[in-house]
């Protein structure tokens, strides 16, 4: 893994405008990596460090919305800002819609592109965030038992411990035990805690 | 009266010959009356009637023998002196008398045949008295006229002599020369006579030329002589038969000498074996005859240019009348201009036997025109360059309209660039917008870098140079668009074509995009530079890259992939290909592809596939197209690599 350095990528086929725009990004200290095509793009390693990408939209062979329609195709969800020589509206809008982030005209105001990266990054970070931190739910949700599971789903439904001990067949003490093993192995402080880890983790009321 | 004469004569022979008869019948009787009377002796009577039938004939003889039977029964048979007889002695009378018959026959038969036999001798007598005669006399003539002969050959022989001592000096000479006396006996003969002839002096000395050489004459052998004699001159062409029994033909000059007192002494005489020209002339000639059939003009001249054969063609170009034509020096009259040397031109005919170019010529009325000239050489048997065949064709006309043509169709490019052009004038946009769209984010950059604390004063000279660079590109851009919309006169550089690829495709970019077209490339990276107009290489494969990208425009399935490659092929030629996956080619229209003016799209003019191609063949390559495969076409053209387009 890299160093967890945010990381802009721009891929533009005309040499000149890529070192401009490594140059313009590197003055404001960020980090990037540049690339010729959207295929040489899609062949190198990533680190996991929040990112997003400087694309032009008309590049011989693939071209900027290809590598848009690819990526989400894998399930890629990189911000993406688009750079293209003169754009015209069907075109920013198929581009828009499909999740970019901005669309600039060359030649753009440096802030705007600045303004763009910025708002890109701090989304690919929350989303990262989002993404770490349902991926750590999930893994404490992993760790209960069936029984456990299935009082968890109960519990955040709002029924009393009683009325849980009754559908499941079982002692009330049983069901208070279990129910202080989710609070536990979920790392929960509340029950009020317990009902949003539910909520983000779609447990379906059984 | 001859008749009467003979038949008169015939009349008292036969008297006399009856008589004989009649007389020596009765001169037998007395003699055999007077020797014994009592006794018939038949010997006598048989002797007249062989005497009778001898010497007059049969008649008389059996005359003869029928009054001796009388004579017989009358004298000799009792009763005597009557004509009555015993019946006994019938038998014997009867016997008597046939003997007596056929001795006459007999005898008159044998007096026939010596008579006649007599009559022939002396007719062949007669006959060889009178030859005898005639020879005697024809042969004393001959002598008269020998001895008369032998000596005025007396007299010429030393003047001759004189000639022949003169003619030695021609010895040398590769023609035959032959000195012959007034009755045509060779007196001298050199050794080109001996070459040509193949008789060795010895042979021929003494000869009769005429009767030696089996001389076939113009028209008379008397014809000759006549002009001989009267003007001491003859030139003609003569037949000869050589010692192996071939026949040449012989150009024959003749000169009669005379003595100081104008008598002719001999004939000298100088053959040239003109047999070979001869032959390649009917030849030429002959298949000029054909010739004369033909539109084209078509005249021989021989390797002094003079014309030998003029074509009804050539009577109508060049408005001279065959007569008036030949014999002339063919470059003299027509003022002929050529395109190189003379020399020159002659040496390529000589060594190949053909040249071809263009020539101009003055017509009779003064025009000029211009030709395209064909000469091919004509070779005797021996290899010996005998005459020259020239066709040309009047191309002034061709000439006029293809030079229009050109300029119509250099004005129709320029068109066809600007409108292409106006079709793309995003794709230029978007060319000359990149470099400035580098300038400003640089600039940027360095604004950045001189606001840090402190100022980063390396990244900025960077940033600067890179300004400067794209301020640079940006400029090439727009004269490379310049000398795309100006109507420039095609000039040749040592181009990569590559680069014009890669520019063109830039320009085109936008127009793909539109079409959702992917546009690739696969560029051979070790091409060698040609010498070539890159405007104009410019605009055949953009040209060719809009056509692909309308030709897929207009389809709603498939792939939709143009590629546009470039390699060295076979023949180390620079071969460029544009591929599409378009509607492709229907075959029908593969040959007028290239016409101009033919279109398959319904708003074209025509002319792009055209021009692209004159353009190609212009830098001496070739543009074709053949189907891709599953669908679509691919253009392509080549472009010579080596010095062969410098020309």
């Amino acid at each position: 893994m890299k160093k967890a350095e945010p990381t802009v990528f721009v891929i533009d086929d005309d040499g000149s405008i890529r070192e401009a725009l490594k140059d313009l990004l590197e003055s404001v200290g960020l980090r990037v990596e540049t690339f010729a095509s959207a295929p040489e793009f899609l062949q190198s390693s990533h680190s996991d460090a929040p990112s997003c990408l400087v694309l032009d939209i008309r590049m011989p062979g693939l071209s900027g919305l290809d590598l848009q329609r690819e990526m989400a195709e894998a399930n890629i969800h990189t911000p993406i800002i688009f750079i293209t020589g003169h754009g015209d509206i069907p075109m920013t809008v198929r581009a828009m819609k499909a999740g970019a982030v901005e669309f600039l005209t060359k030649p753009f105001r440096d802030q705007d592109l600045l303004d763009a990266i910025q708002q890109a990054l701090d989304r690919d970070r929350a989303a990262r965030q989002e993404q770490a931190e349902t991926a750590d739910l999930r893994s404490r949700f992993d760790s209960l038992t069936p029984r456990e599971s299935e009082v968890f789903a109960l519990v955040v439904t709002g029924l009393l411990n009683k009325q849980i001990a009754l559908q499941l067949g079982t002692s009330e003490i049983t069901i208070k035990q279990h129910r202080h093993q989710v609070m536990r192995k979920m790392h929960a402080d509340s029950f009020a805690e317990l009902v949003r880890m539910s909520e983000k983790l779609e447990i379906p009321a059984t | 009266m001859a008749e009467s004469d003979s038949s008169a004569q015939r009349a008292s022979s036969a008297v006399w010959r009856y008589g004989l008869a009649v007389s020596s019948v009765a001169v037998a009787l007395i003699v055999t009356y007077l020797l014994r009377p009592d006794k018939l002796i038949a010997a006598v009577f048989f002797l007249a009637i062989i005497l009778s039938a001898w010497i007059g004939g049969f008649g008389p003889g059996l005359v003869a023998a029928v009054l001796t039977t009388l004579a017989m029964v009358y004298f000799f048979l009792p009763p005597t002196f009557s004509l009555r007889f015993d019946p006994s002695e019938i038998p014997h009378l009867i016997v008597f008398f046939v003997s007596a018959f056929f001795v006459s026959s007999w005898s008159a038969a044998r007096s026939r045949a010596e008579t006649s036999l007599r009559r022939a001798r002396d007719e062949m007598e007669a006959k060889v008295q009178e030859r005898t005669s005639d020879l005697r006399q024809s042969n004393e003539q001959l002598q008269a006229e020998i001895a008369q002969r032998k000596s005025a050959q007396e007299v010429l022989q030393k003047q001759a002599v004189e000639l022949r001592d003169q003619a030695q000096l021609l010895e040398l000479a590769h023609d035959a020369i032959l000195v012959r006396d007034l009755s045509s006996a060779i007196m001298f003969w050199n050794r080109g006579a001996e070459r040509m002839y193949g008789w060795t002096r010895e042979e021929a000395l003494g000869e009769i030329t005429h009767t030696l050489l089996q001389t076939e004459f113009p028209r008379s052998f008397e014809e000759v002589e006549a002009k001989l004699r009267a003007e001491a001159y003859w030139e003609g062409e003569l037949i000869h038969t050589t010692r192996d029994g071939s026949r040449i033909v012989v150009a024959s000059r003749q000169v009669l000498d005379r003595d100081q007192h104008g008598n002719p002494i001999a004939i000298l005489e100088i053959n040239n074996d003109i047999t070979e020209r001869k032959r390649a002339e009917e030849a030429l000639r002959e298949k000029a005859g054909l010739l004369d059939l033909t539109h084209d003009t078509v005249f021989v001249r021989d390797m002094s240019d003079r014309i030998s054969y003029w074509n009804r063609g050539a009577e109508e170009l060049y408005g001279w009348k065959q007569k008036e034509a030949i014999g002339q020096v063919s470059h003299q009259l027509m003022q002929t201009k050529f395109p190189a040397p003379l020399k020159a031109i002659n040496q390529e005919l000589l060594g190949t036997g053909r040249w071809e170019g263009e020539l101009v010529h003055t017509k009779r009325d003064g025009t000029q025109v211009r030709v395209a000239s064909r000469w091919s050489l004509q070779r005797d048997e021996q290899g010996r360059p005998a005459a020259i065949l020239e066709t040309n064709n009047d191309i002034t006309e061709r000439k006029r309209a293809e030079e229009a043509l050109q300029k119509a169709q250099a004005e129709l490019a320029h068109v066809i660039r600007l409108t292409t052009l106006g079709e793309l004038t995003a794709s230029i946009a978007h060319e000359v917008n990149q470099p400035l769209a580098a300038i400003v984010t640089n600039s940027n950059a360095c604004l950045r870098w001189l606001a840090g604390e402190p100022p980063n004063l390396d990244k900025t000279r960077q940033a600067i140079g890179r300004i400067i660079k794209d301020g640079n590109r940006a400029s090439e851009i727009i004269s490379r668009i310049r000398a795309l919309v100006k109507n420039a006169p095609p000039r040749k550089d040592w181009v990569d074509v590559n680069e014009i690829i890669v520019e063109v495709i830039g320009l085109a970019l936008n127009e793909a995009d539109r079409n959702r077209i992917f546009l690739k490339s696969h560029l051979s990276s070790d091409l060698p530079l040609v010498l070539a107009d890159r405007v104009q290489l410019q605009q055949v494969i953009l040209n060719l890259i809009i056509n692909g990208v309308e030709a897929m425009g207009r389809i709603t399935e498939g792939s939709r992939e143009l590629v546009v490659s470039s390699e060295n092929n076979e023949a180390n030629d620079l071969l460029v290909a544009v591929r599409d996956t378009g509607v492709g080619l229907e075959p029908a229209n593969l040959n007028q592809l290239f016409d101009a003016f033919f279109t398959t799209k319904p708003n074209g003019m025509g002319m792009g596939l055209a021009i692209s191609r004159s353009i190609i063949e212009a830098h001496g390559g070739r543009l074709w197209a053949i189907a891709n495969s599953p669908q679509g076409a691919i253009f392509q053209f080549t472009l010579p690599t080596n010095d062969k387009s410098i020309s």
